[in-house]
């Protein structure tokens, strides 16, 4: 599920997982389809129960292919949405804690990788240099928003030009989104370097 | 000696409670509470930090710059009295910060660098469950009584019933949800001021307070401003004309031009659901983020449109007028006339947040 409107299950662990979640698409409604618009995860432990309450159509239909909860995770930064991480259990009940901030960590690191796409960024050299530099996150945050101006992209597009300039330039993201909210780097001027 | 001034006490909680009582915005209730707390107080700054979905916590609000790098500061060392008070659920109260060198060999030295001299924690409990803690940095070395320990210990019950928004908080869930959601929301703000002061070719302070205007007078969401903002930097009105701050507003008899700005577009959330909410407190979030849904196929036309784009600001300017010519038509008059009578009110108060 991505801002451009493309819709579709681009992985799933197994055919049953699959099927659910194509169900969303079809039906129009269920907990990925929610999580994408309100930008949160949506949390359903009783298919049965809440879940009817919430998706009238899905719920019944998810609940014929196995599934008796659903977790949905929004992969996203801010406003940039990238898509959703669907998680289904065959037994109702809640996530614990651990399996909590697993499904966290684990759309965490979905986003990194779809962020940097073909990049082939060593691993984890984004976050480890923003692990250091808390203060600055925010920071990145504005200057992403700074470069979706500037270059008249998307604001998925802007983490994503961010992040390869970082790279190709051998620099801390966070160096890279301090320059670029302090006016002394433009990545539009750096495109030009080659006209 | 008492630090809290009850006049100023009995201002504060009638705010909290006019807030709560009405459909808000977390983040902007959470910088509200800081800015409103450092107040109370007196000669303080006040920073407040929530945990994620893994524990781990994360910067949300402060009343200045000095706090808000403070709390940053202890996220990243994982060390400090906002730390313990989450980690404990008890309140740190009176630590004199050149003191403190044993308990934060880190903090300590980094705080009274900034010109504090005490420190205070308190946490966001919720029974069993910590989300969060505020933190007083005090300028002087007044020791506070049990009575404004309790006072402030008080404002962070209040604070967790804001976070609490929904009706349905026996699903445990809802404050996970919510949470993510606060703490996502938060970034959107921020990349909102870098667009809009790359757009607006001024600060991101500057920016932030051009976003809030906006919200105020509008009686828009800060967040739902910023989602907007986001899909379309050139929606806000120019700061001339956006500084209203009135929570509702009531059509006017005479129409100035709709944003006195002649060369920028209109200003954005003229829509009327936007000026006067209809069932915002009994559809909460989904209802808000209905409408946020609706800018994004805004935003998707417009990418259909991208193509024909021309290059640089100038052109960014034509095909967002373009389509802003075309959201001009949705609004009715009288939603115009609305906001525009918004637009005239007075100033909003300043402030520190960032």
């Amino acid at each position: 599920m991505s801002e451009a409107g493309v819709r579709g299950v681009a992985a799933a662990s197994d055919p049953a997982s699959e099927r659910v979640d194509e169900l969303q698409f079809s039906l129009g409604e269920g907990p990925c389809v929610d999580a994408f618009t309100s930008r949160r995860p949506v949390l359903e432990p009783d298919l049965a129960t809440g879940g009817i309450a919430r998706w009238p159509v899905y719920s019944p239909a998810a609940h014929q292919e196995g599934a008796r909860a659903v977790f949905a995770f929004p992969l996203q930064v801010g406003a940039a949405r990238l898509g959703v991480l669907d998680v289904y259990r065959v037994s109702p009940g809640t996530l614990s804690t651990e399996e909590l901030a697993e499904a966290l960590t684990f759309a965490d690191v979905a986003t990194t990788m779809l962020l940097d796409g073909q990049e082939q960024a060593p691993p984890g050299a984004a976050a480890a240099g923003l692990e250091e530099a808390m203060e600055y996150r925010f920071e990145l945050y504005q200057a992403q928003g700074m470069v979706m101006v500037q270059m008249q992209v998307s604001l998925v597009e802007a983490l994503v030009l961010l992040r390869a300039y970082a790279y190709s330039h051998d620099r801390d993201l966070a160096d890279v989104a301090r320059d670029v909210v302090t006016r002394g780097l433009r990545l539009d001027e750096d495109r030009d370097d080659d006209v | 000696m008492t630090i809290v001034s009850t006049e100023r006490l009995a201002d504060v909680f009638v705010e909290l409670a006019d807030t709560l009582v009405e459909d808000f915005d977390l983040v902007e209730f959470l910088m509200m509470v800081t800015q409103r707390t450092a107040e109370l107080i007196g000669g303080a700054d006040v920073g407040l930090l929530l945990a994620d979905g893994r524990g781990q916590m994360q910067f949300m609000a402060a009343s200045n710059e000095d706090a808000k790098r403070l709390e940053l500061f202890q996220v990243q060392v994982h060390e400090g009295p906002c730390l313990d008070a989450f980690q404990s659920g008890q309140p740190v109260v009176n630590a004199d910060l050149n003191d403190a060198a044993d308990r934060w060999p880190r903090f300590a030295p980094r705080a009274a660098a900034a010109g504090y001299r005490s420190v205070h924690a308190f946490p966001l409990r919720l029974r069993q469950d910590v989300i969060g803690a505020i933190n007083v940095f005090g300028t002087d070395d007044a020791r506070w009584e049990d009575s404004d320990a309790h006072i402030v210990q008080t404002l962070a019950h209040i604070t967790t019933i804001g976070l609490l928004q929904e009706r349905a908080v026996g699903r445990g869930a809802v404050l996970t949800e919510q949470l993510q959601s606060a703490l996502n929301s938060r970034i959107v703000i921020e990349q909102a001021k870098g667009a809009i002061a790359q757009f607006r070719g001024v600060t991101v302070d500057e920016a932030f307070v051009l976003l809030r205007s906006h919200a105020r007078g509008t009686g828009t969401h800060l967040t739902e401003v910023a989602i907007a903002a986001l899909a379309d930097p050139a929606g806000l009105p120019h700061p001339r004309a956006s500084s209203g701050h009135r929570p509702a507003g009531r059509p006017s008899g005479d129409s100035p031009p709709a944003h006195g700005f002649p060369d920028s577009p209109p200003p954005h959330a003229p829509s009327a659901e936007s000026v006067t909410p209809p069932s915002h407190r009994d559809q909460g979030l989904a209802s808000l983020l209905a409408r946020g849904d609706m800018r994004d196929s805004a935003a998707e036309h417009r990418d259909r449109e991208a193509e024909a784009r021309p290059d640089g600001e100038a052109g960014a300017q034509a095909w967002l007028d373009r389509d802003w010519a075309g959201r001009d038509r949705d609004a009715s008059a009288g939603d115009r006339s609305d906001l525009i009578d918004l637009l005239k009110e007075e100033e909003p108060p300043a402030t520190d947040e960032t």
